[in-house]
């Protein structure tokens, strides 16, 4: 069914707001600069000044936080433990004593960055790919490759390779749902604890799955040589992405927040 | 505008497994003709698409367009012929509708403004326009369908064929992809050449080709198809059901000719009532 | 669990559908709502069509019946056991045999003897039941067991694909066959062999089959009563053709239409005074000649 293709496309969330908007070369960028903008240095100031940073863009977006407590759900016990962790394991002026442990002003300040540093890494992660379709985000990805090119790597290729697998992913998904539940109505045990049945059970997924790959790569062969599609070939594009002034104005206000990082 | 010479082709030629598909096939093809292309499984229908492609040399024998040269492509961004397969799925490769209809002219390296105005005026043509930001993966069966024969029309060829291009989708899917392939026909004179079992598909064509095992058997207009009842066995077709009802009209003597469409059934019968009384 | 000898008089065999409703993605902003409050129930060797489009949520409503999806909210009740996450579901899968819409996608088998022995073989039936079911099963779809069984299945032609597919459900030998669109993409030779072999299926073992489709041709000729869906709602439940002989609204259901009462209608548009609630081409026949003998006289 179609409603988890949108699930599948990397959790895409068409809706109209100035995030969607933006270049989605300049939301790339941006992630990146904001993502090692944490993993360089990282204080209780900074921690603040990028919550005030994802909190407003994801109201802007118009994404409900639920969505983002939602991805990060099955890593809560991770950010639970290793939390706890440093609660204990932080050198300082000691408030509580149990045994050897102990528990420190230190390490009550430094789980929470680094906890809070986590969410907002997965944060800012999640809104560029919730605010960009899949489509833009390889052009995103295949542009910023570019230079590569130059030194003879095959990028054009790649991209394509990259666009396609995006676009046949919900396909193949799908695909793979319906044999499964093929294989299901005629008793095959998924769960099953027996090698012999369990080796015979993804058998008879995988087969049908190579099958109509091959003819489904024969029809994509077929479809784009109709296409005058030749690889390697010069092609006009029908969609420069554009640079608007608020892409400039974002860019440059990242910029300076990454910069700021540096001195705080 | 296209003459298949005494076409052959195998398989793996010159090898043990040699294949031989298609045994001296020869027709030819006018500008806006509509035809169906039937045949059991096995028969060659396929393989001899491929070949009027250009997708497949002939092993022997030629295929031979009006104007001179043998490129599928011809200049001005064009190309002469489009395949559209059963499973549109298959040949969509674009994120949106609009994108995906320019995927053939930016193959061909059109200029962007003549493509935008190439792009806008297929998608307006064929209904498409308000879709045109559309996800591909979220449009109907029969809208995939549509927007991989506007992705061939936008290339603006003269010869469009459809594989069995209706078999997976729904009722009104059909009827869309059907209208599309007449409002071609009339505006475009793009001549279509159908690859299907079905019989009410079969009806909307001017001609029918048979193919069986590699070679052609019956070539004619569709009304004559229609009547031979021994060739409408050996491809296991039904007579459709306005024929039928006709005909066992004019057993009862209530009409007098065979009708092909539930219109011109309605109206002969009204007709002939209205003559009686 | 199901067959304790007919000893309570509350299990009642057959389907009984009440209030499902299906969510896809349920409580996820991208949920879907894909059946809104459907309730039927379908009798022990009942044939009962559901009727509809494309995205009427009939397949969903199929796989509930053997517990491949799971309501949102509601029941569906097989044999008076409540389908629900939990229950014992190869039990369910040996009552309920479940054909999807191009069931061929699912071969896999190096012959087609391994392919058909597939189902029966993950139910647990000794070889030698899998031997003689998987024998009957070729016969009951058309050919000769001998003759095809070393085949491999992904070599044969496109409706010899389908035959074998629907004969390895066939072999299970189920009390309930659902079948979503089992002849769609069939030439109309393998189409009729198909819808033949069915009945003679639901015959020979007195079975309920619940046949999904977009056709109402194809629903009459194997089933007496059905549903109509539309956009995940019930339209209708009941007789068919008093349906389509009552109604006009299917003209909007984007289902394929029934040809003789559609030229009926055009008729009684067009001016001439037919009785137009009819359904077999020869009430029609018979309407058009009772209208021309009325001029005469």
């Amino acid at each position: 069914m179609f409603q988890n293709y949108k699930n599948l496309s990397g959790y895409y969330l068409s809706l109209n707001s100035v995030i969607h908007k933006l270049n989605p070369q300049v939301k790339l960028i941006c992630m990146i600069l904001l993502m090692s903008g944490l993993l360089i240095n990282y204080n209780l100031v900074i921690i603040l000044m990028y919550s005030l940073v994802l909190l407003p863009a994801y109201q802007i977006a118009k994404i409900p936080l639920t969505v983002l407590y939602n991805s990060f759900k099955p890593l809560i016990w991770i950010i639970f433990f290793s939390s706890v962790a440093h609660l204990f394991t932080t050198p300082g002026e000691p408030l509580l004593s149990i045994g050897f442990l102990s528990l420190t002003v230190e390490g009550i300040q430094k789980s929470l960055i680094l906890s809070t540093r986590l969410i907002l890494i997965i944060g800012f992660t999640m809104l560029t790919s919730l605010t960009t379709s899949p489509v833009n985000l390889v052009e995103a990805i295949s542009s910023l490759l570019k230079p590569f090119s130059w030194l003879r790597l095959p990028v054009n290729q790649f991209s394509l390779m990259l666009s396609l697998s995006l676009r046949f992913l919900p396909v193949i998904y799908e695909e793979a749902e319906r044999i499964k539940k093929s294989q299901v109505a005629r008793g095959a045990n998924f769960s099953s604890w027996s090698l012999k049945s369990k080796v015979n059970n993804v058998v008879s997924i995988i087969i049908p799955m190579i099958y109509s790959a091959i003819i489904r790569a024969d029809d994509l062969a077929i479809a784009m040589e109709i296409r005058g599609f030749k690889i390697g070939e010069k092609r006009t594009r029908l969609k420069e992405t554009r640079f608007n002034f608020i892409d400039l104005v974002i860019l440059i206000l990242t910029i300076i927040i990454f910069i700021i990082t540096f001195f705080l | 505008m296209l003459k298949l010479n005494d076409v052959y082709f195998n398989y793996h030629n010159d090898t043990p497994r040699e294949l031989q598909v298609l045994r001296g096939v020869s027709l030819s093809l006018g500008e806006g003709e509509y035809i169906s292309l039937v045949g059991n499984n096995g028969s060659g229908k396929s393989t001899l698409a491929k070949i009027i492609c250009g997708l497949l040399k002939p092993s022997e024998g030629t295929v031979i367009w009006s104007s001179e040269e043998s490129n599928r492509l011809i200049p001005g961004h064009r190309t002469r012929v489009g395949l559209i397969l059963q499973n549109p799925d298959n040949q969509i490769f674009s994120g949106t509708v609009e994108e995906d209809v320019a995927f053939g002219l930016e193959n061909l390296q059109t200029p962007l403004v003549e493509m935008k105005r190439k792009v806008e005026d297929t998608l307006r043509s064929l209904h498409l326009w308000d879709k045109k930001d559309h996800p591909t993966h979220l449009l109907s069966g029969g809208e995939k369908q549509k927007l991989a024969i506007a992705s061939i029309v936008v290339m603006e060829p003269e010869c469009l064929i459809l594989d069995e291009a209706t078999v997976s989708l729904d009722y009104r899917s059909k009827e869309q992809v059907l209208e599309t392939i007449m409002f071609l026909k009339k505006t475009k004179r793009v001549a279509i050449i159908q690859i299907t079992s079905s019989i009410d598909e079969v009806i909307s064509s001017e001609r029918v080709i048979l193919l069986d095992k590699g070679k052609i058997l019956y070539d004619d207009q569709v009304s004559s198809f229609l009547k031979d009842s021994e060739i409408m066995d050996l491809i296991g077709f039904d007579m459709p059901a306005y024929v039928s009802i006709s005909q066992e009209l004019i057993g009862r003597g209530l009409i007098k000719e065979v009708c092909y469409t539930r219109e011109e059934l309605a109206d002969r019968l009204l007709w002939e009532y209205q003559y009686r009384t | 669990m199901l067959y304790q000898g007919g000893v309570s008089r509350s299990i009642v065999m057959g389907i009984s559908v009440q209030n499902l409703t299906h969510i896809y993605n349920y409580k996820l902003p991208w949920e879907f709502k894909a059946l809104d409050s459907i309730s039927f129930s379908v009798e022990d060797g009942e044939g009962f069509a559901v009727l509809g489009g494309a995205g009427s949520g009939k397949s969903t409503l199929a796989q509930h019946v053997n517990g491949l999806l799971f309501p949102t909210s509601g029941k569906v009740i097989v044999n008076g056991t409540t389908v629900k996450p939990g229950v014992n579901l190869l039990e369910l899968r040996k009552t309920v045999g479940m054909v999807f819409q191009y069931p061929e996608a699912q071969l896999f088998g190096e012959t087609v003897f391994e392919e058909v022995a597939f189902g029966l073989r993950n139910l647990g039936f000794s070889e030698e039941v899998v031997e003689s079911q998987v024998q009957e099963a070729l016969n009951l779809v058309g050919f000769m067991p001998s003759a095809i069984r070393h085949r491999n299945p992904l070599l044969l032609s496109g409706g010899e694909k389908r035959k074998v597919a629907l004969a390895g459900i066939i072999a299970m030998k189920s009390s309930i066959l659902v079948l979503d669109e089992p002849t769609s993409g069939l030439d109309i030779r393998s189409k009729k062999e198909v819808l033949t072999f069915l009945k003679e299926y639901r015959k020979a073992n007195k079975a309920i089959i619940i046949y999904i489709t977009h056709s109402l041709e194809e629903a009459l000729s194997i089933c007496e009563r059905g549903i109509i869906l539309s956009e995940g709602k019930q339209v209708y439940q009941g007789d068919l053709p008093e349906y389509f002989i009552k109604n006009e609204d299917w003209k909007y259901l984007n289902i394929e239409p029934p040809i003789n009462r559609g030229i009926a209608l055009t008729l009684k548009e067009k001016g001439l005074k037919i009785n137009d609630r009819i359904i077999t081409r020869l009430e029609l026949i018979k309407e058009i000649e009772k209208c021309f003998k009325t001029i005469k006289t």
